[in-house]
């Protein structure tokens, strides 16, 4: 067995970008490229033959890979931005993450799939798993077709607010389904947030205020790393969420520090793209063929369910706000992409041990739905900035 | 003029010699009108003062366009996408840790700090705070090639 975790994550990163160039001169799409490097060292390939166990270090990475983009995301905004946001990109986004949540959980809860373990937790899962979306591939084709307009904003701001509110609500399901019974559910999950929300503001003050002292540009990324490894460390301590912990962080960095929040966060974003790499390498590698097999059906009532569930909920709450009539007509269709988080966080369910049974399923099917979501996405989004006479 | 010419001049004779302010612009203005203040005053940075006089923070002309052309720019962070769909005000994106100069420094300190930061119009700040003038760095290589 290979057990040197550098040098499964080195092949992994390695084969990874050699097949992103290869994807980039075909102009395919590079994130399918990482997840099929992924794939090729997945235990029914060279993974099998060469024995690559993953599984006892992706834990660590992933959580730290994740909360990096938590982090991010949660000093993405400012509440003052989060106001002029304005009603329409607020409900839109509630509504098509709300949309896409409940009528995925209600097709997977009403198939009864055949699987080890209550359906109904299988069913939320992948119900709040459909809540993210791409925006690195809404704005590809934004940029390619040099959209402008109300729907080209509205949708920008949609993506972007999207993710926050997709990986919140995966902070709540795991806290709630972590709980024995409803009851303790409940009352735990309640103390989890709030703990949480308490340990990542004290932490985003503290990295503010050193933010605010430190003048050399080079110590911006350790610092940020520090604080986010801390922060991290202290919720595992705590039992609180990591996930929300890491948004609250960046949230309050921002807040506090003002100004654009420039050095606490672009050092940090430049790292996206290898947390992506990582994200779609390591779901690559855990690839399962017997289990893929399985959760087909999955797959298709996932794609189906989720860009049905997107545009039910767009279409109400446009109509709840007033919105435009492009807006309310094809903003549904910008917001089909799903890319890097939904694996990110799917991946974090490997080392959940309540949810064991699925993890894997669950895995397979967002990673093969991503893929499909890949050639279709921007396809849909070009649909809807053209029908909407907002490309030039 | 060499380095041991700059090291005799203070600040404050340099700016008897070269009295001048920054670009300055409102707290609330949008990029267009930053980006409209440094064209037509051929600077590339400008600054945000409070009340008092004193300065709250630098904007740079790179900084300006990065937000004002953000359409042009085929990745986004999230970061980007919220400023790009809220439109921010200058206040919004300054940089509050500016670099500047004090009156009884010498000009050959004040260069390397130029150099350093990569600041075109350096502020220069009296003991209480309040914004007295400007150090253009094309006015002192001007000077040292003399």
């Amino acid at each position: 067995m290979m057990s040197s975790p550098l040098l499964i994550l080195g092949v992994l990163l390695v084969t990874g970008l050699l097949l992103s160039l290869v994807a980039s001169r075909l102009n395919l799409p590079r994130i399918a490229a990482y997840a099929i490097a992924g794939l090729i060292w997945s235990e029914d390939l060279l993974g099998g033959v060469y024995h690559f166990d993953i599984s006892q270090w992706s834990y660590s990475l992933t959580t730290v890979a994740l909360a990096i983009i938590a982090y991010t995301i949660g000093g993405s905004v400012t509440t003052e931005q989060l106001r002029r946001l304005g009603r329409v990109i607020t409900f839109c986004t509630v509504g098509e993450s709300l949309g896409a949540v409940l009528v995925v959980t209600l097709a997977v809860y009403f198939y009864q799939p055949t699987i080890e373990g209550p359906v109904w937790v299988l069913a939320i899962v992948l119900g709040v798993l459909a809540a993210t979306t791409a925006p690195a591939a809404t704005v590809a084709v934004i940029h390619q077709y040099r959209a402008k307009g109300p729907l080209t904003t509205t949708l920008l701001g949609v993506v972007a607010l999207d993710d926050m509110f997709g990986i919140i609500l995966f902070s709540l399901m795991l806290v709630l389904v972590g709980g024995a019974n409803l009851g303790d559910a409940v009352l735990t999950s309640g103390l989890h947030i709030f703990g949480s929300l308490i340990l990542g503001s004290a932490m985003g003050l503290l990295l503010a205020f050193f933010g605010n002292k430190v003048l050399k540009q080079a110590f911006f990324l350790p610092m940020v790393l520090s604080a986010i490894l801390l922060s991290q460390g202290i919720a595992e301590i705590l039992h609180v969420s990591p996930l929300l912990t890491a948004i609250m962080l960046g949230f309050s960095a921002r807040s506090v520090y003002q100004a654009g929040g420039e050095r606490l966060f672009e050092p940090v974003e430049y790292l996206e793209e290898l947390v992506f790499i990582i994200f779609f390498t390591l779901a690559g590698a855990h690839f399962k063929l017997s289990v893929f097999m399985q959760g087909v059906d999955l797959v298709i009532i996932y794609v189906f369910a989720r860009v049905i569930g997107k545009m039910l909920g767009i279409y109400i709450a446009a109509r709840v706000v007033s919105a435009p009539e492009t807006v309310r007509q094809y903003l549904g269709f910008g917001v089909v992409p799903q890319a890097g988080i939904a694996i990110g966080l799917a991946l974090a369910l490997l080392n959940r041990p309540e949810l064991q049974d699925i993890a894997l399923l669950v895995l397979n099917v967002i990673l093969a739905s991503t893929l499909i979501y890949e050639i279709v996405g921007p396809m849909a989004t070009r649909y809807a900035l053209v029908k909407a006479g907002e490309t030039r | 003029m060499t380095e041991q010419d700059f090291a005799k001049i203070s600040v404050t004779e340099w700016l008897k010699q070269y009295p001048q302010l920054p670009v300055v612009v409102a707290a609330d203005a949008t990029m267009e009108e930053v980006a409209e203040s440094l064209l037509k005053e051929n600077s590339r940075d400008a600054y945000i003062l409070d009340e008092d006089n004193k300065v709250k923070g630098h904007l740079s002309f790179g900084h300006v366009v990065n937000h004002l052309l953000s359409e042009h720019r085929p990745i986004h962070t999230h970061r980007q996408l919220f400023s790009r769909v809220t439109e921010p005000t200058a206040e919004e994106i300054m940089d509050p840790h500016y670099t500047y100069a004090q009156c009884d420094e010498s000009l050959c300190e004040v260069i390397h700090r130029q150099l350093e930061r990569g600041v075109d119009t350096l502020v220069v700040l009296a003991d209480d705070g309040k914004l007295v003038g400007s150090i253009k760095l094309r006015e002192l290589v001007a000077e040292s090639l003399k």
